[in-house]
């Protein structure tokens, strides 16, 4: 029993955070140039091997940066196209990039799609991936998304061909690494969103001290801080079950899917009443923190499934 | 990162798995009283008798030196096989010990360990009165050094298991003209002293949980002083970390099997046109939000004691008890108004013995041990570094 990183996690954490910080295009740069795509892709499909313990601790640096580029949804797409045995479609995407949709057929909402090479569709219901190819021609209309981290289009689907596709217990195991790296993402936001209130309700001051002397702002940091470590705990938890094959997997990853969605939507929202006025422009991060986390509750394993997974 | 168990980790669950399957009382708890406290303190001290107390106490003082890694496999285990739980030997185990353990004379570490260890001592807190509660620095009861002894007068309140106890911890103004938090000091006291007045409280749900405790010129020697006259403030302080991180990893694991229990409730009972409660779409998303708060607290447990062993420490430690206090809380509430018209007696079924008072005690989680916005503040100052109002 070891919940402690180990020390490869936290120099990944470190490395990554550098990148991170420093801004929306080099995230994406790096997801590609630091090999964080294939970090969790086994080595004989040209990936590093590593843990979904490691990839949550990645997740979560991306998730905390609100500027995530379609990370999750080109890294399962490589995936896919790997347990499909597609590993010329693998090496193809290391370039490039996907989109997503959580659809197959028809006229649907998707993301990412319009600068995309593939998309990735996902029928949680049926529990199927499948890859399509993407072309300017299947976008009828582009959206306006609520999170600004993405972009939004409505897509033709009725094109048919299909590059890859996994079902049954192929399909299940990439929902699940989805569901924990959407919760680590989440987990990153509920700590970002917590130091953000921090740092400012020690500096901001007024009735001549600083904000973060009243309880009514520092219970609510009390809050958000004991809601993140929480958040944190029950990711590396939930990706530690899945890598070691506990029999309680399942129920925990609906866990930390869950916490982590009220834990993220929670603190968003509190960090932008800490921050007052300023917290209600559109040039302070507050709100795309909001966005993000608000845009990946809706993503893999949403409350309906797990309520399903965490009542059964 | 694992979850799985080391070869050492999995023989020590094995043995205790092994040793409370045949060990675990099978007779039900007497509810209150000497009874009572005579079943706590036979359990404890089969649990002694077999090396299982004291998991994580230092072997020198009779534990078995292992770490609170191992303290929470063994209350997995106890969780596992329903064993008792400490009761009113807790404060004692989870307070009393390490404190001395940490600030004790090697004197007090004799007189006192070894007999905690054993069920022999049951001890309580000494900390609230009536005028010091959440400012807990604001005391009054008197200390006067008198040759080599402290002469006490005052009182404290609130006192779990006062009534029950053979010693307290007493945390007294010894020095009135110093700054408050500096004119304190920590003694430990026998409470058959001359003196000393125990008047049990009545709680909430009708039972004697605490009391008040009078002290009128009790006469306490100064090698009962735990650090020096002065020193109170620092070691309360000191103790803060034990109360509410280790102490709570056992309620903690108890609570995931209470959950369970709140589930199967919503399983069996139907609602008034005969379907289960937990079809219903608002019980099962109420449930599911219990269930993944208490994976949640599950996983900060066991991240705070792989920190502890791997770092000394974790300030995790202060987040665990409000934690469980809050969640705690909403599950027995939660298994009471499942129970509807059958949660108006406390009898009258057996699922309603069980939650509806545990509904009632659960009020005390939020209070106890520092209240839910004493806690707070602790986590926004030491953790966070917010600055004091």
């Amino acid at each position: 029993m070891d919940l402690y990183p180990t020390d490869e996690q936290r120099e990944l954490v470190t490395a990554a955070r550098a990148v991170t910080r420093a801004g929306a295009a080099d995230v994406w740069t790096a997801a590609t140039g630091q090999g964080w795509l294939a970090l969790g892709l086994p080595e004989d499909a040209g990936g590093l091997g590593g843990s979904l313990a490691d990839e949550a601790r990645l997740y979560a640096e991306i998730g905390a940066s609100a500027v995530a580029g379609p990370v999750l949804a080109t890294s399962t797409a490589v995936r896919v196209a790997a347990s499909a045995g597609r590993l010329d479609l693998v090496e193809r995407l290391a370039e490039g990039r996907a989109g997503h949709a959580f659809a197959t057929t028809g006229s649907v909402v998707a993301f990412d799609a319009r600068d995309a090479d593939v998309l990735l569709l996902v029928d949680e219901e049926s529990g199927s991936l499948r890859l399509v190819p993407m072309t300017d021609a299947m976008v009828v209309a582009d959206l306006t998304p609520l999170d600004p981290a993405v972009t939004a289009e409505r897509v033709d689907l009725s094109g048919g061909e299909v590059l890859a596709e996994v079902t049954g217990a192929a399909a299940e195991h990439e929902l699940v690494r989805a569901a924990v790296l959407v919760a680590a993402m989440l987990a990153g936001i509920t700590n970002a969103a917590t130091d953000l209130s921090v740092a400012y309700a020690g500096l901001r001051e007024q009735f001549g001290k600083p904000i973060g002397a009243f309880q009514a702002i520092s219970h609510r940091c009390a809050d958000m801080a004991m809601r993140a470590r929480a958040a944190t705990a029950v990711t590396d938890f939930a990706a530690v079950s899945v890598d070691e094959h506990h029999p309680d997997a399942r129920r925990r990853v609906a866990a930390a899917r869950r916490h982590t969605e009220t834990a993220a939507l929670e603190n968003t929202r509190a960090t932008i009443q800490v921050h007052g006025a300023t917290g209600f422009t559109w040039e302070h991060d507050a709100h795309r923190l909001l966005k993000r986390a608000t845009f990946l509750a809706a993503g893999f394993l949403p409350r309906t499934a797990q309520t399903e997974a965490l009542t059964a | 990162m694992r979850l799985r168990p080391t070869p050492e980790e999995r023989q020590f669950a094995d043995l205790a798995a092994e040793w409370l399957s045949r060990n675990v009382p099978r007779e039900p708890r007497p509810p209150a009283g000497e009874p009572m406290a005579a079943f706590d303190r036979a359990w404890q001290r089969l649990q002694y008798d077999a090396g299982w107390a004291g998991v994580a106490w230092p072997k020198e003082y009779g534990g078995a030196g292992l770490s609170l890694v191992e303290q929470m496999i063994w209350f997995e285990q106890c969780a596992r096989f329903d064993a008792p739980e400490p009761g009113v030997l807790n404060i004692a185990l989870g307070h009393a010990g390490p404190v001395l353990i940490a600030e004790g004379t090697d004197t007090q570490r004799q007189d006192h360990l070894a007999a905690i260890l054993r069920g022999d001592q049951v001890w309580a807190q000494g900390f609230s009165e009536p005028e010091a509660g959440s400012d807990l620095a604001a005391l009054r009861t008197r200390g006067v050094v008198d040759g080599d002894h402290l002469v006490v007068d005052g009182t404290k309140i609130w006192t779990t298991g006062a009534h029950l106890s053979d010693w307290q911890e007493l945390l007294v103004r010894t020095d009135p003209a110093a700054a408050r938090h500096r004119g304190l000091s920590f003694a430990i006291v026998d409470l058959t002293t001359p003196g000393v007045e125990v008047r049990p409280i009545t709680a909430m749900d009708g039972k004697v949980h605490f009391a008040q405790v009078f002290y009128d010129g009790v006469r306490i020697p100064l090698r009962n002083l735990v650090g020096g006259l002065g020193d109170g403030w620092k070691v309360a302080m000191t103790t803060l970390g034990f109360e509410r991180g280790t102490m709570t990893l056992g309620t903690v694991i108890r609570l995931l099997k209470l959950i369970d229990d709140v589930k199967e409730l919503a399983r069996t009972r139907v609602d008034c046109r005969g379907q289960p409660l937990s079809t219903s779409d608002e019980v099962a998303a109420r449930l599911a939000d219990l269930e993944a708060e208490g994976v949640a607290l599950h996983a900060l447990a066991v991240a705070f004691v792989s920190e502890v062993k791997r770092t000394g420490s974790s300030s995790a430690g202060s987040m665990i008890r409000p934690l469980y206090a809050e969640l705690s809380q909403r599950v027995k509430r939660t298994g009471a108004e499942l129970l509807g018209r059958d949660g108006l007696t406390t009898d009258g079924t057996d699922e309603a013995a069980r939650f509806v008072p545990a509904y009632l005690h659960s009020f005390g989680h939020t209070i106890g041990t520092g209240t839910a916005e004493v806690q707070r503040n602790v986590i926004a100052h030491r953790v966070l570094g917010l600055p004091r109002g």
